[in-house]
């Protein structure tokens, strides 16, 4: 691809959806008719600690990185306040990561591939209180890719184009202490906003999610902040597998970010692909019958950056 | 020599952080407020967020009562925290509505978020000092 004009889009965890945005803002605005949107990461190459250490300076360095607040850190100091605030349980956060690798299972391009019990997920060794390894997302290397083309361009590259109907994008305060509550992620509930409105459509015409479950609380907080339950129900619904495949909104049915994997910048363009498949019905055991509007959320750091992109057929 | 905040910094600390530490070796901890519109910060910051000509910003102290508003317990930690972990980072919210991230140290249970703290200054060597939350 050599001579190819290139450009390098950076936005931490939301890099993948920062890079598609980008890529539509140049088709829309005349500038280029396509444009392939890359996302990969290599992140095995330093071990877990270092990746800890890279990862928490994230937040605030000047003023929180001195108390040794590792990244799952400061989501689970969200996890304690909405525990505290809504009687959210361990039990329930536990349950979204039992659920993510019971899909995860199914999908040959997750990174780790085993269905776990409950029990196993409640008793796994702590990383940062309440969450333990299986609330955490996996340190992964992958790459993931789409090509982005004009519609009426669209026919010549396949029969079985996807839309972009809606983008939203919102953010917070970088550091945790400034935020009013620590039991949501305005960025999202901002995103989500724009991205529905875009699409004139509700959070309850969504037929399949793809979340970003960076910690199992981040997935709680996401189907608040976007809409699909009200602020405080999350939880009980996850016990409840409306998350599940058949319930009132499938989630994260490729594994999510805590089995298929997270490389940081090949996290939100693997969203896409995800639901690329699930609206043509290519997802084999995975799927969800006539899914025809998906969403995809994307969140950077600990909210600094959120994208939520919702993707259809089309008419 | 320049004074420092925390056990560890990666960055050359502008004259905001030294004024700031200083006053924490005195046990004073100090928040800025705005000369224009009384608007408070902890931690303390050069300039207020609404724009005002003037940039004039003073310090003031800020209370020591506390309310846990949310905390974690790191087991898993960055590299610079290793040999401390167990440790609890705690988020609490001053009486006077600023909220601050820190340890909390000197606790015999699981922390309880509502619980009341007191927030603490602490000095580490000459070049450092620190705040803590304890329990009341």
């Amino acid at each position: 691809m050599t001579g190819i004009p290139t450009i390098r889009v950076e936005s931490a965890c939301a890099t993948g959806t920062a890079a598609i945005i980008t890529a539509y803002n140049m088709i829309k605005s005349g500038f280029r008719d396509s444009v392939l949107v890359i996302g990969a990461e290599k992140m095995t190459a330093v071990d877990s600690a270092v990746a800890t250490t890279l990862m928490a300076r994230a937040g605030d360095l000047r003023w929180e990185f001195p108390f040794g607040c590792s990244f799952p850190g400061y989501y689970a100091l969200m996890a304690t306040s909405h525990m505290a605030e809504f009687g959210t349980t361990k039990e329930m956060l536990s349950a979204v990561g039992v659920k993510n690798h019971h899909y995860g299972a199914k999908n040959k391009y997750a990174h780790l591939r085993k269905e776990i019990t409950l029990e196993e997920a409640m008793k796994a060794v702590q990383i940062a209180y309440p969450l333990n390894i299986y609330d955490c997302s996996l340190i992964s290397d992958g790459g993931a890719a789409v090509l982005l083309t004009k519609e009426s361009m669209a026919k010549k590259y396949t029969d079985t184009p996807i839309y972009i109907d809606g983008i939203g994008m919102g953010s917070d305060t970088m550091r945790m202490s400034d935020r009013a509550s620590l039991s949501e992620l305005k960025g999202t509930q901002t995103a989500a906003r724009s991205a529905y409105k875009m699409a004139g459509i509700e959070a309850n015409d969504v037929d399949i999610a793809e979340v970003h479950d960076c910690f199992t609380i981040a997935e709680i907080l996401a189907m608040e902040d976007l809409g699909f339950y009200e602020k405080g129900t999350a939880g009980p619904a996850v016990l409840d597998q409306q998350t599940y495949i058949g319930g009132k909104i499938p989630i994260n049915v490729d594994g999510g970010l805590k089995s298929k994997g997270h490389p940081l910048g090949a996290t939100g363009i693997s969203q896409a692909v995800e639901l690329r498949k699930q609206l043509l019905g290519e997802a084999n055991d995975r799927q969800v019958d006539g899914a025809s509007v998906g969403l995809s959320h994307n969140v950077g750091q600990t909210g600094q950056f959120v994208n939520v992109m919702i993707y259809s057929r089309g008419n | 020599m320049s004074l420092k905040f925390g056990e560890i910094s990666y960055e050359d600390y502008p004259s905001l952080i030294n004024d700031f530490t200083a006053q924490l070796m005195d046990d004073k901890i100090m928040g800025t407020q705005c000369s224009d519109c009384n608007e408070k910060y902890f931690p303390p910051r050069t300039s207020c967020e609404n724009f005002h000509k003037s940039q004039s910003m003073g310090f003031f102290e800020v209370s020591r009562e506390a309310v846990l508003k949310g905390f974690t317990i790191i087991h898993f930690a960055p590299d610079s925290h290793a040999d401390k972990a167990p440790y609890v980072v705690a988020i609490g919210e001053l009486a006077d509505g600023l909220k601050v991230l820190a340890h909390l140290v000197g606790i015999t249970s699981q922390p309880k978020v509502g619980m009341k703290m007191k927030l603490k200054a602490q000095k580490i060597n000459d070049e450092r000092a620190i705040y803590k939350f304890t329990p009341v």
